[in-house]
């Protein structure tokens, strides 16, 4: 008698359970979403949520703002915020917020930041149907990312302090003393001086990378504490004569509109993929994918194009301009440096870091 | 009607030192009767009052007003000031600058909780306190625009408005210049009688305690050194002190030879010779009594010059100097002792004498107005 | 810093004090000291805890350890540190001075034309952010810069001379920062002095040069001494000059360190940032005790005399024009310039230095894209917010707590310790204790509005303390008295008496700390999430991201806004014969 009593009250119970979660999906499930009716599914959810917040590394006036902008006129119901912080600050920002129990981020965008947030168990897998269309070394196999964007690196130079043909041509060509207080590089990033000391550390070796160092140093490279786009501009302000290691895309699109500053490829050329993730716990999961689903489709991709930005959708072409600056058109040396390479090497660059160039 | 017992409370600084404050003070208000506190600054007088007051909370003692103990260090009792129904003039008048006349004088009409009253019956009694100070022309007036006079009627109209048991003053004049000040204490003194409140008046100011009070309890160091009527305080004076702080004094110091009864005339041996002086108090045979003669008890003439109606102490001496003060006189007279040495005495009088410096005087005084420092 | 009572009542065993008795407080003063506990013991533990464990990846407390500590002592980065913010206070400190007591001399002491604009020009700029000042500075004197390009003129060298992210840089930026704050404490200082000790030395037959350096600068002295050691500390605390300024070029303080440890490493060290915390607060703690003693020295020193004293100025003849002169030469100096170049760089498309070109380029681009800006709109939102709950909160409650500490109630001198303890909290630790505290709370609350404004209000408690006491001791203690023997009770008295008598000195407090609250970036930058942006904070992440022009067009907005709160400000001050400290 009193165990049907309790076998019914628990079925009962379980059945209410089973009702809710039929009505709200998990945010796993939302991320987990296949096949016709998800983009439904997805869009009435979000109609609901409103509004949607991304964390990236975009620049704001280039890239971050034309393309929430873009998705608030696809999908005029939501509005899409955004935070514009260096990889590292984004990373804090969630860990801080998830250890807090106050998330308020839903999707996290940038170019060096996978590796910390999966290992702090701070995202969660998702699928999209856009990533489809990427080769499979543009996904995450345990779809904790997609591939945004390409990133190559290398050295920015005022135009007016420096003549091309002065400019240096390898990386031994740093080390020349005329260059001695003339450059600057970013100071506190993964994507800064630390992926610098990361590609010479792979291309030479460790013992000769440390005798490069060690010369190196004696150049009396500024620590720059902005972003690279900061750096970028200083340098066409002619604050900084040379900057190293900065986001080769960026002086191509100020020289085009007629700034005085030149991008400098040195081989290898490092490059890093952006990557989006979906935050765990995120307040807007819905949107979140909506949002993830956007910036990883060609229309999406497309206004990165327009910014001069290197989209990684395969069938998004790449503006003109920067061809000189893609290794596989220009016919350079490239690096690609995975999240994974990059979040292994950080300890041994940071101790070549701090051993050299900090004091 | 107010009566204070074994009032104690002592000031302890910050770091543990006692200080100043009161010892024991011990005594009791007549109804409708003006009582001042008398005394130099740190005497004590202020805190008695600021007890009686409740600002105060004393460690010791008993203070009971009417049939009701406002404070009782036994018995743990102590009324809270707002409910001690008792009214306070201030030395800085404490006139609240961001109300007006009206709002000043009816505010202890509308914060008292015991009785509520209707804003006529504010409005008639504001009224009537201000016109018996003379401020009924001020009543909206912001109080900022008041003078200092009228500040000080305005804080007694205040005191009165919820007609108080007991008044208290705590140097009301002591802001105001000179000439004011003595229109004030006159006016003062007439509206206490005309009202019948009993009021308790603290000043440092010994002419004008003596000028307005029914009794005066003179304070020194924490203790009240005497207590009486003015005359009684200025004529005969117990202590050193008494003598020196009201009014000015000559002091000389004397060997009794035989005991004296209390009321009584007796010789006193003194380095001037021998005086015939009062003793308000019996006193055994002993040296070293004081006694004291004011100035204006002593009559001044050129040795020699004929004799009027003197006193039956008589001492010679030369003068020193003389100082014209307009209404009287002030003479500085060396006394010579029977060694030749001198003692300086102070001499006023409203007679000009044909004297100067350096001549040879004789004083006299009469015995009743010299007195031995003993207490009745 | 506040008076300690000298007087102690309220024990009934006379001749010695009852501990007791000492420590017993009323219900009212029990009250408050618990709310006071509340806001300022959990972040003194977690700030305390930070230092000694190690923090796991996701930020919860591992191990404990002294690891910390002893790095303080290995790491030569500590030391090097500590010699940079040395050298950096004590420069900016020389500077603010200079620049204060010239400006303090010639305002109070002399005739000089046009001296009272002093006051409300100062004023004004306490509206401007530290941020954007430090932004404006680093514009002028870039090496893209102004005087840069001029220099390279004159000189004719193809490179520029200066470079401003070095140490000299950051001394003569927060010391310009910090003079107009100087000038406003000085002439407090010069205008407590009698004329008539620099009338007699003028008789004496010295000249106005030697009359200021034997008798004015004198007599100042222990009050400017008192105040350099203030700057002092507030250079050696500060966050954003050393943060924009001394980071770029490798010049480190202990605050920048700070603020490194926990934002740019990942995961954030935050035992090293508590470390060093610890290591800061020890440093100010001794500095503000020894300030204490210099101050209360000073004011024994002050030569106030009695009634109706007002110092005279002095007669500068025809010298007054120079004077004048070097008054206006300091004002576009000091915010003719930098507000100049902010408003110059606010119109352009992009900013690349002072050049014929860039004037036919001029856009109102900027404007645009900030005022269509939401998330400029809801910054601006949120600060008003701050700061006007920030002065809300802290003004009542100080004045509340300042009336029963000048009026002795029972145990309120434990109010008084505790509402001005946050003093020994440098901006950027007090930052740091709040990050621990809200990231341990059991329930959304980091990155919140409300989180900002608590960490604001326990900021600036010891403001708002000083100011409310300032005008409870304006109040006549017989005024009160007169209430109570009315048969008022004390909350009565309180209300009806003491409210609307400090009202005036209560309004210039809201105002004061309504203004420093906003100002400020480092005790908010560890603490603001995308919800709860303020400009200060905003105008520094636009500076990191290379968005300058808008950064100019956000700043020139914001400072027009906040030049109209001050001028209020500068006019009840004025109305009411309040100084302004």
């Amino acid at each position: 008698m009193t165990a049907t009593r309790i076998i019914s009250a628990l079925a009962v119970g379980a059945a209410l359970l089973w009702g809710t979660a039929a009505q709200a999906l998990t945010q796993e499930e939302i991320g987990n979403l296949q096949g016709p009716q998800r983009q439904k599914i997805l869009e009435d959810g979000a109609r609901k949520e409103g509004k949607v917040t991304i964390y990236s590394g975009m620049i704001v006036d280039q890239a971050l703002r034309p393309i929430t902008e873009a998705f608030m006129k696809k999908y005029p119901y939501i509005k899409a915020e955004y935070w514009r912080a260096d990889s590292n600050k984004i990373v804090q920002k969630i860990l801080a917020e998830a250890r807090a129990k106050a998330i308020t981020s839903d999707v996290a965008e940038s170019t060096s930041l996978s590796e910390p947030l999966i290992k702090a168990k701070v995202v969660l897998p998702f699928n999209s149907p856009e990533l489809d269309a990427y080769p499979v070394e543009y996904r995450d196999p345990r779809r904790l990312w997609g591939a945004t964007r390409f990133s190559y690196f290398g050295v920015a130079y005022n135009t007016n302090a420096i003549k091309a043909a002065d400019a240096p041509k390898t990386y031994e060509d740093l080390l020349d003393p005329k260059w001695k207080g003339k450059l600057a590089w970013r100071e506190g990033s993964d994507s800064g001086n630390l992926l610098f000391i990361t590609n010479i550390i792979m291309h030479m070796g460790d013992q000769k990378a440390d005798a490069y160092f060690q010369k190196l140093a004696q150049q009396k490279i500024v620590n720059f504490t902005g972003s690279a786009r900061t750096l970028v501009n200083n340098v066409m302000s002619g604050e900084y004569p040379m900057a190293l290691n900065i986001f080769l895309h960026h002086p191509v699109i100020s020289a085009q509109k007629g700034a005085p500053v030149a991008a400098l490829p040195l081989q290898p050329v490092p490059s890093l993929n952006g990557t989006v993730l979906f935050v765990k716990g995120a307040p807007n999961p819905h949107a979140a994918m909506l949002l993830i689903d956007f910036i990883l489709s060609k229309e999406g991709q497309s206004t990165l194009e327009a910014a001069n930005y290197l989209p990684a959708h395969p069938d998004a072409s790449t503006s003109p301009v920067l061809a000189s600056i893609i290794p596989k058109k220009a016919g350079l040396k490239e690096n690609f440096i995975t999240p994974q390479t990059l979040f292994d090497l950080n300890d041994k660059a940071e101790t070549a870091l701090k051993k050299y160039f900090k004091n | 009607m107010l009566s204070v017992s074994g009032l104690f409370k002592q000031y302890i600084s910050y770091d543990g030192t006692p200080g100043g404050g009161v010892f024991g003070a011990d005594f009791a208000l007549k109804e409708g009767e003006l009582f001042t506190l008398l005394g130099p600054s740190g005497c004590g007088k202020t805190t008695t009052l600021r007890a009686i007051a409740g600002l105060e909370t004393p460690q010791k003692g008993r203070i009971t007003l009417g049939s009701r103990d406002l404070f009782d260090s036994q018995a743990g009792i102590n009324v809270p000031m707002y409910d001690r129904d008792i009214g306070m003039v201030f030395q800085s008048y404490a006139i609240w600058p961001h109300m007006t006349v009206f709002e000043n004088a009816a505010y202890p009409l509308q914060v008292g909780r015991k009785n509520k009253y209707s804003s006529a019956e504010v409005a008639r009694k504001v009224k009537e306190a201000l016109d018996m100070v003379g401020l009924g022309a001020f009543i909206h007036r912001p109080s900022t625009q008041l003078s200092g006079g009228q500040q000080q009627r305005l804080a007694l109209a205040r005191a009165f408005t919820r007609e108080p048991h007991l008044l208290l003053l705590d140097e009301p004049l002591s802001n105001l210049d000179a000439q004011l000040r003595e229109h004030m204490r006159t006016e003062l003194k007439q509206l206490q009688k005309n009202t019948g409140v009993t009021a308790i008046y603290v000043t440092h100011d010994q002419s004008e305690a003596l000028a307005i009070s029914d009794r005066i309890a003179v304070m020194n160091e924490g203790k009240i050194v005497q207590l009486g009527a003015p005359k009684e305080i200025y004529n005969r004076p117990t202590s050193e002190f008494v003598a020196h702080f009201i009014g000015r004094t000559n002091l000389i110091h004397g060997d009794l030879a035989s005991s004296a009864a209390a009321g009584s005339t007796a010789t006193l041996a003194t380095p001037l010779g021998p005086l015939r002086c009062f003793f308000p108090g019996a006193a055994q045979a002993r040296s070293g009594i004081a006694v004291v003669v004011r100035p204006e008890h002593i009559r001044i003439r050129k040795a020699g010059a004929p004799v009027e109606a003197e006193g039956d102490n008589r001492l010679n001496g030369k003068l020193k100097a003389e100082t014209y003060l307009g209404e009287i006189v002030e003479y500085v007279v060396d006394a010579q002792d029977a060694s030749g040495g001198g003692k300086e005495f102070l001499v006023r009088t409203p007679f000009v004498q044909p004297i100067g410096p350096g001549d040879a005087v004789t004083l006299s005084f009469a015995s009743e107005r010299t007195i031995a420092l003993i207490e009745a | 810093m506040t008076t300690r009572p000298e007087v102690w009542d309220g024990s009934a065993a006379p001749m010695r004090m009852s501990v007791a008795r000492r420590f017993g407080v009323s219900p009212l003063v029990g009250i408050l000291i618990a709310v006071l506990l509340v806001f300022l013991v959990p972040p003194t533990i977690y700030l305390v805890q930070t230092s000694l464990f190690t923090t796991n990846f996701d930020g919860s407390f591992d191990q404990f350890t002294f690891r910390f500590y002893l790095e303080l002592f290995t790491n030569p980065r500590f030391f090097n540190n500590l010699v940079n913010a040395s050298i950096y206070a004590v420069g900016s400190a020389a500077v603010a001075l200079t620049l204060g007591v010239l400006q303090a001399w010639i305002v109070e002491r002399t005739n000089t034309p046009l001296r009272h604009y002093v006051f409300l020009i100062s004023i004004v700029s306490l509206g401007i952010p530290s941020v954007l000042y430090t932004v404006s500075f680093l514009l002028i004197l870039g090496k893209a810069g102004p005087l840069n390009l001029l220099l390279m003129e004159l000189t004719g060298s193809t490179t520029p001379l200066l470079n401003v992210y070095s140490m000299w840089g950051m001394v003569i930026i927060e010391g310009i920062d910090f003079a107009p704050l100087t000038f406003l404490l000085l002439s407090s200082v010069f205008r407590s002095n009698d004329a008539s000790f620099e009338e007699a030395s003028m008789m004496s037959g010295a000249g106005i040069a030697q009359t200021f350096r034997h008798i004015t600068l004198r007599l100042a002295t222990p009050g400017i001494m008192a105040l350099l050691i203030l700057i002092f500390i507030r250079a050696f605390e500060s966050f954003e000059t050393p943060a924009l300024v001394g980071r770029p070029g490798n010049v480190n303080v202990l605050t920048t360190e700070i603020y490194q440890s926990i934002q740019s490493t990942t995961p954030p060290n935050y035992g090293q940032a508590g470390a060093f915390s610890m290591a800061l607060m020890l440093i100010v703690i001794l500095l503000l005790v020894w300030y204490n003693r210099l101050s209360r020295h000073a004011e024994k020193y002050q030569t106030i005399t009695g009634k109706g004293f007002r110092p005279r100025v002095m007669d500068l003849g025809k010298w007054r024009f120079l004077t004048a002169g070097l008054l206006v030469l300091l004002f576009i100096i000091m915010i003719g310039l930098p507000v100049g170049i902010v408003v110059y760089a606010s119109f352009l498309p992009y900013y690349e230095g002072v050049t014929a070109k860039s004037f036919t380029q001029f856009t109102l681009a900027n404007y645009a894209q900030v005022f269509n800006s939401q998330s400029f709109k809801s910054s601006i939102g949120n600060t008003l917010i701050l700061g006007a709950a920030t002065a809300s909160l802290v003004c009542p409650f100080t004045a509340l707590c300042a009336w029963l500490a000048a009026r002795r109630h029972r145990g309120a001198w434990i109010l008084d310790q505790l509402a001005t303890m946050p003093l020994i909290f440098p901006a950027i630790v007090m930052g740091v204790a709040f990050l621990n505290v809200f990231l341990h709370m059991p329930f959304a609350f980091y990155g919140s509005l409300l989180s900002v404004i608590l960490a604001s209000m326990v900021r600036y408690l010891p403001y708002g303390m000083r100011y409310s006491y300032a005008g409870v001791l304006q109040v006549h203690r017989e005024l009160e008295e007169a209430s109570a023997l009315s048969g008022a009770r004390q909350a009565t008295t309180f209300l009806r008496v003491v409210v609307p008598l400090i009202t005036p000195a209560l309004i210039t407090c809201w105002l004061f700390v309504f203004l420093l609250s906003v100002k400020a970036v480092a005790a908010q930058i560890l603490l603001v999430g995308p919800k709860s942006q303020v400009i200060a904070v905003t105008l520094f992440d636009l500076w990191e991201n290379g968005q300058v022009t808008e950064l100019a067009a956000m700043g020139v907005t914001w400072m027009s806004l906040m030049t109209v709160v001050s001028t209020i400000f500068y006019l009840i001050a004025r109305r009411y014969g309040l100084s302004i400290r």
